[in-house]
Formats: structure tokens, C-alpha cells, sequence
């Protein structure tokens, strides 16, 4: 190999192992990324995204065919902002945007939500739980339980 | 445990636990270890051989492609994920970029015009120059537990496409215009790098393009079928200048193809079961091997035996021939001689009665 291709190769090779240098400590020294999330959210009062869990790929997926509806936003938050807490722990404001912060919290409605995407409707939500049956009947009506 | 989304996230310990693909240590450890250690065991063999040294690097690269992609797999910590995401693509160039440059240096037989070095590395350029920007990876997406991947991704996918056509073109191009055992070569060697970079370019498209990466895992196992038609070139036309026998070969790679049956037993029984065979296998090996090369050695000790002779033959014919020459020559000076004296004799004997 002739001197210029060296030359040519370890210049290369070296910016390259600089930038992988600066990715790691971009990524994980200085946590400088956004993070996509889920969070939950109160359909009663929200416009939410809603989407039926699996029970045979989420072991947190509960069996009853009603309690499957995950109702979330989504939130999009630099990973160095998010504290390193339980997000099902009450206390942890993981996702909570805070005024100021380099945070968005996405609401579904016709311009965000994604064509197969469902959005809940505050309204629907509230009128159907007044309509809910019981949970004495529900169990009765129900064949497979 | 205590999840937090930044270090350790649920979604990807759930995905993890549900998903993950069956196939994720066979198709990537034995793969990247049989690649390396060929890689290595050509260099070795022939450190001179700059074809060697580019296929020690791709073999290098290869190893650390399937590393990167395997902790991709198994981490749950977004800044692990995204750190390694950032690089993965480059070094697929630098696989796909190093396989061209290997099959020309393999098949002309010599380095490559510097032109076209430059023009690899400069289209390799924006890879590095972005690698640590949003335009390269725009952040983690939990739910889904992968890195979100920005419009770096569309160059990669162009590049990558450039560099199989590319390598098509020239291994193509380099069947037709050789002749005899360079165009067998040459056609072995294409139709191994054609497998190799098409299944691997094609199973990382789709899983890019469906979001299933169950399938990018099946794109590895070309990888070994490469190297089977380089240890078959090896073997049967000595490339890299390297003796190996078949069975060396061969014995290599079904212990190979044994040891990596660990990497989807799951059970005691099986792994204990699995060992003995290599252990046997590898004893028969050996003693196959060692029998082979008594055989070898003695046909080539023969052979040499029947040159030596042969020379030892042919020199004594020349001496022969040399010998009879001369005779020739010693016939006809005393032959001739003694005739023209008879016919002397005859004619002073005619002249005499006149």
C-alpha cells in the first residue's frame, strides 16, 4: 500500500473514532438526547391515546378484556431531564413538562393522532361510565368468567 | 426491580422478556467468532498478503457489528441503546466498503488505484461527520425500545445499495474478462459476496423498512457461507498462498457448526451431550487429519522420489545419447575410412592388371 493511502486511511480512521468518542459522551455522559415516552393520562379529562394492551407480550397486560385500554400521551423529554425514578411510583414526576423545560407533552386529537391511531373523547369516556353496569352484573353477564 | 425510563427501562425488559428473537446467540456469536478466527488465521498465514489484511478487517468489523447489534438486543438502558445505534450503520459501510475493496485485491492481485480509495472513504465522509448529530439519531423511542433514527438513515440506506451494485458490477465485469482458473476463482468468489451482501444489505432494509428486526438476524448466516466459499478457494486453488487440506477444512467446520449448537440449547442435558460430541468429534478429527497428512506427505514423498529419478533418467539419457553420438562420429571417421581404403585397395588392384 503507497504512502498517500496510509496517510488517507489513518486520517479516517481517526475522525471516525473521534466521533464515536463524542457520541459516547454526547449520549451517555451528558444523557443529551430526546426520549420518547408514554405517559399515562386521565381520559375524563384529556384527549388521550388509546390502544388495547396483549397479555402475550405484556406480562403487566391484565387478563379482563375491559381493563386492557392503556389510555397515554406522549411526551418527548431530554433523557438528562428526566429523573431516574419509578414512573409508577406516585411521587416520580418523570414526564411531567415543567414550564420552561425543553418538553413537549402530545394530546391526541385529528392533527396529532396517526392514522391508525384512536383518540379518547372526554365526553364518550364520562357518559359511558354512568352507563357501566355494575361489577355484580358485569360478572354475570360475562360467559367466559 | 426498579425501572426508571433513562437506565432501565420497563418497555424494553418487557419487549425483552416476550420478544425476543430465539435465534439471537446462534445467529450471532458462532457467526462473528468463525469470521474472525478466519479472518485471523488467513493474516497469520500470509501477513504479507494485503488481500489478508482487508479480510481481517472485515472479519474484525463484522465481530464488532454483531457485538453492537447484540447489546442492541439485550440492553434496556436508552443511553447504551442510543450510543451504539449511532455507530452500527457506519461500520455495515465499512463491512460493505471493505468487501469491495477485498474482492478486487483478491482477483487483480494487486492494491487498488488511489481514486477510488479516496471516493470510498468520501462517500463514507457524512457517516462519521454526522454520527454524533440528530441528524443521525433524533433520540429513544421507549415504547418501542430502539433508537429513532433521523435523514442519515436514507443516505446510509443509498450508500450501502451503491456499494452492492458496485461490487455486482465489478465481480461480473471480472468473470468475463478472465479465462481458465482465474474465471472459476473469480465465479466463486462473486457468488459468495453476492449472498453475503445481499442477504445482509436486504435483512437490515426490511427491518428497517417493517420494524420487524427479527428478521435482520437471518442476514448473518451469509456471513459463513462467504467464508465457506473462501476456505473452498483456499483448499482447492491455494489462495492467500496458504496450504490447507479438505479435511482440515472440514473438520474445522462441522466442529464449528457443533459448538455453536450451545448457543440455543437450553437445557443441562443437551449442553452435556453437546460437548461430548465436539470432544469426540475432535479427537476423530485429529486422528483423521493426522492420517490425511501421513497420506499426503507420503505421496508427496513419492512424487519428489519420481522427479529425483526422472532427472536422475533423463541426465543419463543425455549421457547415452551423447555417448552414442560420438560412436556415431567414430563409426562413420572409421567406417568410412576403411572403405575408402578398399575401394583404394580395388582400384590399385584394376590398375595393376592393366
Amino acid at each position: 500500500m503507497d504512502k498517500n493511502s496510509k496517510i488517507l486511511f489513518f486520517v479516517f480512521f481517526l475522525a471516525a473514532l473521534a466521533a464515536i468518542g463524542v457520541s459516547f459522551y454526547k449520549y451517555y455522559i451528558l444523557e443529551d438526547f430526546y426520549i420518547l415516552a408514554e405517559k399515562s393520562c386521565d381520559p375524563a379529562g384529556e384527549g388521550c391515546f388509546v390502544r388495547e394492551c396483549d397479555p402475550s407480550s405484556d406480562f403487566n397486560c391484565p387478563k379482563e378484556g375491559e381493563k386492557r385500554l392503556v389510555y397515554y400521551t406522549l411526551v418527548t423529554k431530554k433523557a438528562n431531564a428526566i429523573p431516574k425514578c419509578d414512573p409508577k411510583d406516585s411521587s416520580c414526576r418523570a414526564l411531567d413538562c415543567q414550564e420552561g423545560e425543553d418538553c413537549t407533552e402530545v394530546f391526541c386529537d385529528e392533527a396529532t393522532k396517526a392514522e391508525e391511531e384512536v383518540c379518547s373523547n372526554p365526553e364518550e369516556y364520562l357518559k359511558g361510565l354512568e352507563q357501566e353496569p355494575q361489577p355484580e352484573n358485569n360478572l354475570s353477564n360475562n360467559p367466559q368468567e | 426491580m426498579d425501572f426508571n425510563i433513562v437506565s432501565l427501562s420497563e418497555s424494553c425488559h418487557i419487549w425483552r422478556e416476550t420478544s425476543m428473537p430465539q435465534l439471537l446467540y446462534f445467529s450471532h456469536i458462532p457467526t462473528a467468532i468463525i469470521a474472525l478466527l478466519l479472518g485471523i488465521f488467513v493474516y497469520f498465514k500470509n501477513k504479507k498478503s494485503l488481500a489478508g489484511k482487508i479480510l481481517l478487517f472485515i472479519s474484525f468489523f463484522f465481530f464488532i457489528w454483531c457485538t453492537d447489534d447484540l447489546l442492541l438486543w439485550l440492553h434496556s438502558d436508552s443511553r447504551v441503546v442510543v450510543f451504539f445505534w449511532s455507530f452500527i450503520n457506519l461500520v455495515e459501510l465499512l463491512i460493505f466498503s471493505g468487501t469491495l475493496y477485498f474482492s478486487y485485491v483478491f482477483l487483480e492481485k494487486k492494491d487498488a488505484p488511489f481514486k477510488y480509495k479516496f471516493l470510498c472513504l468520501l462517500l463514507l465522509l457524512p457517516m462519521v461527520i454526522f454520527l454524533p448529530t440528530d441528524i443521525n439519531i433524533s433520540g429513544f423511542d421507549n415504547p418501542l425500545c430502539e433508537a429513532s433514527q433521523g435523514p442519515l438513515l436514507y443516505y446510509f440506506y443509498s450508500v450501502e445499495i451503491l456499494f452492492l451494485l458496485w461490487s455486482i458490477a465489478y465481480l461480473i465485469k471480472k468473470i468475463i474478462s478472465s479465462k481458465g482458473t482465474e474465471k472459476k476463482i473469480a465465479a466463486y468468489l462473486s457468488i459468495g459476496i453476492f449472498l453475503f451482501l445481499s442477504f445482509f444489505s436486504a435483512a437490515s432494509l426490511i427491518s428497517t423498512v417493517t420494524g420487524d428486526w427479527m428478521l435482520l438476524q437471518y442476514g448473518l448466516f451469509a456471513m459463513p457461507v462467504f467464508m465457506g466459499f473462501l476456505v473452498y478457494l483456499i483448499v482447492q486453488y491455494k489462495a492467500f498462498e496458504i496450504k490447507l487440506l479438505g479435511a482440515q477444512a472440514l473438520v474445522i467446520g462441522i466442529i464449528a457448526l457443533i459448538a455453536s449448537q450451545f448457543f440455543f440449547i437450553e437445557n443441562l442435558t443437551n449442553t452435556v451431550l453437546n460437548a461430548i460430541t465436539i470432544a469426540l468429534v475432535a479427537i476423530f478429527g485429529i486422528w483423521l487429519v493426522r492420517s490425511v497428512k501421513k497420506e499426503i506427505e507420503a505421496k508427496e514423498d513419492l512424487e519428489i522420489k519420481v522427479q529425483e529419478r526422472t532427472k536422475e533418467l533423463e541426465a543419463s539419457k543425455k549421457v547415452a545419447e551423447e555417448r552414442a553420438s560420438e560412436l556415431e562420429k567414430w563409426y562413420n571417421l572409421t567406417i568410412g575410412r576403411e572403405l575408402r581404403m578398399a575401394e583404394l585397395k580395388k582400384k590399385i588392384g584394376e590398375m595393376e592388371e592393366k
